[in-house]
C-alpha cells in the first residue's frame, strides 16, 4: 500500500465520526415564530414509539397524598394553580437545599420579598449564569443539566435548564404537546431517583382569559428489555392546569416513584401524552393540532428528576 | 567604522545553553496557551524571571551610554507596560483593593515586558539557534491547531461554517448559530468559542508561511518543507471550518510579503529607486498616523460635538447599530457612561485610566483592540499603544531590511506580528465563550504575550554613536 495516502486516510475517517455538534441543527426561528400550532414537537426519539405500545406496568394514581400532585386552583382563580404548594405540602424535605435551607419556586414580575425569579433572565434566549440561583432556587437546584451535560444540547435542553416559567421568553421556553404527544431517550441511565415532576401548563390559540383546562397526563418510562424498550405507564387523571393565550401560571405536576410502584434504575427514556381533554371556557377546543378551529395544548417547560443519579 | 565586539562574561557563558533552551520552552508553550488563565498567569511570572536572567546578554552588547538613545522608545514602552496592568477598570473588574487585584495587574505589567525582554535578549544569545526559535514558536501554534484541529472535526465535520450557514442548535434551551463557532482549548478542556478568536492560533501559524518566499526548495529543502508543513497546518486548520477572515488576513500578508521580495529584488541594484520606495512608505505611514490621530479625536470628543455620528446620520439616517458601540465605548473612556456625556461631564479618571464604574449590562467591547484599550485602559495607555505600533511598524521595515538572521526567519517572524496586528484591529473579541458570559480580553491573552516577544525579536536597539573597541 503507497503510505503516502495513510495521512489522508486519517483526515477522511474523521468525517465519519460523530459530529455530534452538528446533528441537531434548526433553521433560524424554528419553534419560535408566533403561530401556536407552528410549535407543536410530536417527535418520538429511538425506538420510544414502539416501547409505547409494549406496555409492561401501567398503574393511575389518583390526586392527593400518596397520588400526584399538580395544581390546585379554582377554575374562577386559576393564578393560585401552583403544583409546587401541594408537592411542598407533601413533601417539605423536597424544596429545601443540602443545607436545609428552604428552596423557592421563583416568583412573578421579578425578585419578590427578598426571594428571587426562577432565572437570571438577561431577556428572551439571551445566556445567563444561573450559578448564583443554585442554592436558593428550586428549579435552578434541581435541573437536569447540571451535574450531567449531556442534557443541555438539543431541542429538549430547554426541559432541564431549570427555566420553569415563561419569563417573557414566549415559546423559547417550552415545548408546545399535540394531542400525539412526545418521547425521548436520555443521554444517560437513570440510576436513582425519588420522583419525577414537570413544570407544565396548557397553552391555546384562543383570546379567552383566564381558565383552567383539566386533561388526563399520561408519563411513560422507559427501559431496555430483550425486545427493545418496554414502557412502565403512569397515568394522571384530572389534571387541572392554569390556561391562557398568555402569561398563564405553570403548575408543577408529579409524583414518587414509590407510589407509582416504579424502581427508576434502568429508565433510559420517557414519553409524555395526554388526553380527555375539558376546556371548562371553550367546548369546541381541540388537542389535534392538525384540525380546524382552537386548540389547546400541553406546554411543558421542564422535566425534572431531582437530586437523581445518573450513569 | 569599527564596530564594537560582543563580550561574554562568566554567567553568560556558563549559562547560555540552558537559557536559550528555557527560552524556546516557554515561548512553545506561551504560543500552545497552556494552562488557559492560570497558565498565562505562570507564564507571565515565569517569563519576567526569565527576562531578568536575560539582561546579561543584553548588556554584553551595549553598555551603559547605549542606554541613552534607546529610552525615547523604552520609557513610553516601560509606561504601556505598565498601563496594560494597571487602569480603573480592571481595579474595578478585579474586585478594587486587595491583594488579589493588585497581583493580577502587576502580572499582565510584567509578563508583557517579561515578553519582550525576551525577544530583544533572544537576538543575542549566540547557542540560540533562530532556526529552533522558529519551530518552537510555530510548534507551539502547531500542536495546538492539531489538537483542536482533529477534536473541531471530529465533533463538526469538515466545512461545518459554510455547510451550515444560517443553521442553530439549541444549548440549554438557547439557540446558538453554529457556523460562527469553533472548538478552543480552555485550558485542559475543550469549550466552544467564536471563530473570531479561535482562529488566531491559526492565523499566526499560517501567517508564517510568508517565510517561503525567501526560501528555495531546491537549495534549503529541507527548512522549507518544514515551514511548509507548519504553515499548512494553520491553513489548513481555517480552511477545514471554513473561517474566510482569516485566510482573507493569511493572503494578504502572504501578498504583502511576495511584494516586499519581489520589490527587494528589482530594487537590490538600484539605490534611487529605493530611496523612492522607502519614501513612499513614510508618507504612507505619516497619512496613517494623521488618519489615526483624526479619526480618533473625533471619536473620543464625539459625545460632545457629534461630528462622527451625525456625519454617520447625514449618510445612513441614523447611527448604524454596529457602530454603536463604538461611540459608547468612546462615551464610556472620556465620560464615564453615555449619561455624562449628554450633560458634557468629562470624568479625569476614566479618560486616564479606563472606564471606571464597568457593570455586566454595559459591557461596550468592540472589535477593534485598539478601542478596546481605550475603554479599559484608558487614554494614556491608547495614546502610548499608538505609539508602540508605530515603532513596531518602524522596527518591523528596519528588522525586515536590516536584520541579521536570514530573510525567511524575517519573513516569518514580520508577517506573524502584521497578521495578528491587522486581525486584532478588526476581529478582535473580548467575550469569546459562547456558553458564558466571561471577559478573555485579547490584550492579556497568551496571544498579546507572544505578539510583544515578536516586537522584541524585531528590535535592535541603537548604539551610542562613540565608538569602542572591546577586545
Amino acid at each position: 500500500m503507497n503510505k503516502r495516502f495513510l495521512p489522508l486516510l486519517g483526515l477522511l475517517s474523521m468525517s465519519l465520526c460523530s459530529c455530534v455538534d452538528t446533528e441537531f441543527l434548526y433553521p433560524q426561528g424554528a419553534y419560535l415564530s408566533g403561530t401556536f400550532v407552528d410549535h407543536v414537537y410530536n417527535v418520538w426519539e429511538g425506538s420510544t414509539k414502539q416501547g409505547y405500545s409494549n406496555i409492561k406496568y401501567a398503574k393511575t394514581l389518583s390526586r392527593g397524598k400518596n397520588g400526584y400532585f399538580a395544581g390546585n386552583g379554582p377554575t374562577d382563580n386559576p393564578l393560585e394553580c401552583y403544583g409546587n404548594l401541594e408537592a411542598k405540602q407533601y413533601h417539605p424535605d423536597y424544596f429545601v437545599n443540602n443545607a436545609g435551607e428552604e428552596l423557592h419556586w421563583g416568583y412573578y414580575g421579578g425578585a419578590y420579598d427578598g426571594r428571587p425569579e426562577d432565572i437570571i433572565n438577561n431577556g428572551p434566549g439571551v445566556y445567563a449564569d444561573n450559578s448564583p440561583l443554585y442554592e436558593t432556587v428550586y428549579s435552578q437546584n434541581k435541573r437536569l443539566d447540571r451535574f450531567y451535560p449531556k442534557f443541555s444540547r438539543g431541542y429538549l435542553s430547554k426541559l432541564y435548564n431549570g427555566q420553569i416559567k415563561c419569563n417573557g421568553w414566549s415559546y423559547y421556553a417550552m415545548m408546545v404537546l399535540s394531542s400525539e404527544g412526545y418521547g425521548t431517550m436520555f443521554p444517560y441511565e437513570l440510576a436513582d431517583a425519588t420522583y419525577f415532576a414537570t413544570s407544565v401548563l396548557m397553552g391555546t390559540d384562543q383570546e379567552i382569559d383566564r381558565r383552567i383546562v383539566t386533561s388526563d397526563i399520561i408519563v411513560t418510562f422507559y427501559k431496555f428489555a430483550s425486545v427493545g424498550l418496554e414502557g412502565y405507564q403512569v397515568r394522571l387523571p384530572g389534571v387541572d392546569l392554569s390556561c391562557n393565550s398568555a402569561a398563564a401560571r405553570t403548575s408543577l405536576v408529579g409524583f414518587t416513584f414509590e407510589d407509582a410502584g416504579i424502581s427508576p434504575r434502568g429508565i433510559v427514556g420517557m414519553s409524555i401524552t395526554y388526553g380527555n381533554l375539558v376546556d371548562h371556557a371553550v367546548t369546541d377546543a381541540s388537542s389535534d393540532f392538525a384540525s380546524e378551529g382552537y386548540h389547546d395544548g400541553l406546554c411543558v417547560y421542564e422535566i425534572l428528576f431531582p437530586d437523581s443519579t445518573w450513569y | 567604522m569599527e564596530q564594537r565586539k560582543p563580550r561574554q562574561d562568566d554567567f553568560t557563558k556558563r549559562f547560555d545553553t540552558i537559557f536559550a533552551f528555557l527560552i524556546l520552552e516557554i515561548i512553545a508553550l506561551a504560543s500552545f496557551g497552556i494552562g488557559g488563565a492560570l497558565g498565562i498567569r505562570l507564564l507571565q511570572i515565569i517569563g519576567f524571571f526569565l527576562s531578568l536572567f536575560s539582561i546579561p546578554f543584553i548588556q554584553n552588547n551595549y553598555t551603559k551610554q547605549d542606554l541613552k538613545p534607546n529610552l525615547p522608545w523604552l520609557i513610553p514602552l516601560g509606561l504601556f507596560c505598565l498601563l496594560m496592568g494597571f487602569s480603573a477598570f480592571f481595579f474595578r473588574a478585579y474586585g478594587g483593593f486587595g491583594l488579589n487585584s493588585i497581583v493580577y495587574m502587576l502580572l499582565e505589567t510584567l509578563g508583557l515586558a517579561g515578553f519582550f525582554l525576551l525577544g530583544v535578549a533572544a537576538n543575542f544569545i549566540p547557542v540560540l539557534k533562530k532556526e529552533y526559535l522558529l519551530y518552537a514558536l510555530l510548534g507551539g501554534l502547531a500542536l495546538y491547531c492539531v489538537i483542536v484541529g482533529i477534536y473541531s472535526l471530529i465533533r463538526y465535520g469538515f466545512f461545518y461554517a459554510a455547510l451550515y450557514k444560517g443553521m442553530f442548535y439549541y444549548y440549554q434551551g438557547v439557540l446558538y448559530p453554529v457556523s460562527t463557532e469553533g472548538k478552543a482549548l480552555l485550558g485542559f478542556e475543550f469549550g466552544e468559542v467564536s471563530l473570531k478568536y479561535g482562529c488566531l492560533a491559526s492565523l499566526l501559524l499560517g501567517s508564517s508561511g510568508a517565510g517561503l518566499f525567501a526560501l528555495s526548495p531546491k537549495k534549503e529543502g529541507r527548512k522549507f518543507l518544514i515551514l511548509a508543513a507548519l504553515a499548512g497546518v494553520g491553513i489548513l486548520y481555517s480552511l477545514f471550518i471554513p473561517y474566510l477572515p482569516a485566510l482573507a488576513f493569511m493572503a494578504f500578508v502572504y501578498v504583502f510579503a511576495g511584494l516586499y521580495c519581489l520589490l527587494r529584488h528589482l530594487l537590490r541594484n538600484d539605490e534611487k529607486k529605493r530611496g523612492v520606495v522607502q519614501k513612499v512608505f513614510v508618507f504612507i505611514y505619516f497619512i496613517l498616523i494623521g488618519i489615526v490621530t483624526l479619526g480618533t479625536l473625533a471619536l473620543l470628543l464625539d459625545g460632545k460635538l457629534h461630528i462622527l455620528s451625525n456625519l454617520l446620520k447625514a449618510v445612513f439616517g441614523r447611527v448604524p447599530g454596529r457602530l454603536q458601540v463604538f461611540f459608547d465605548a468612546a462615551n464610556d473612556a472620556v465620560y464615564n457612561g453615555a449619561v455624562n456625556a449628554d450633560l458634557g461631564r468629562i470624568d479625569l479618571m476614566s479618560l486616564l485610566f479606563g472606564y471606571r464604574t464597568p457593570t455586566a449590562g454595559s459591557l461596550h467591547l468592540t472589535s477593534i483592540f485598539e478601542l478596546n484599550v481605550l475603554w479599559q485602559n484608558g487614554f494614556l495607555a491608547f495614546g502610548l499603544l499608538c505609539f508602540v505600533i508605530f515603532f513596531a511598524f518602524k522596527q518591523g521595515r528596519d528588522y525586515l531590511r536590516e536584520g541579521k538572521e536570514d530573510l525567511h526567519f524575517r519573513l516569518a517572524i514580520a508577517m506573524m506580528a502584521l497578521a495578528i496586528f491587522l486581525y486584532a484591529s478588526l476581529f478582535a473579541d473580548d467575550q469569546p465563550i459562547v456558553h458564558g458570559q466571561q471577559l478573555s480580553f485579547f490584550t492579556q491573552s497568551n496571544y498579546m504575550m507572544v505578539s510583544f516577544f515578536l516586537l522584541g525579536l524585531m528590535t535592535m536597539p541603537k548604539k551610542a554613536k562613540e565608538v569602542e573597541v572591546h577586545e
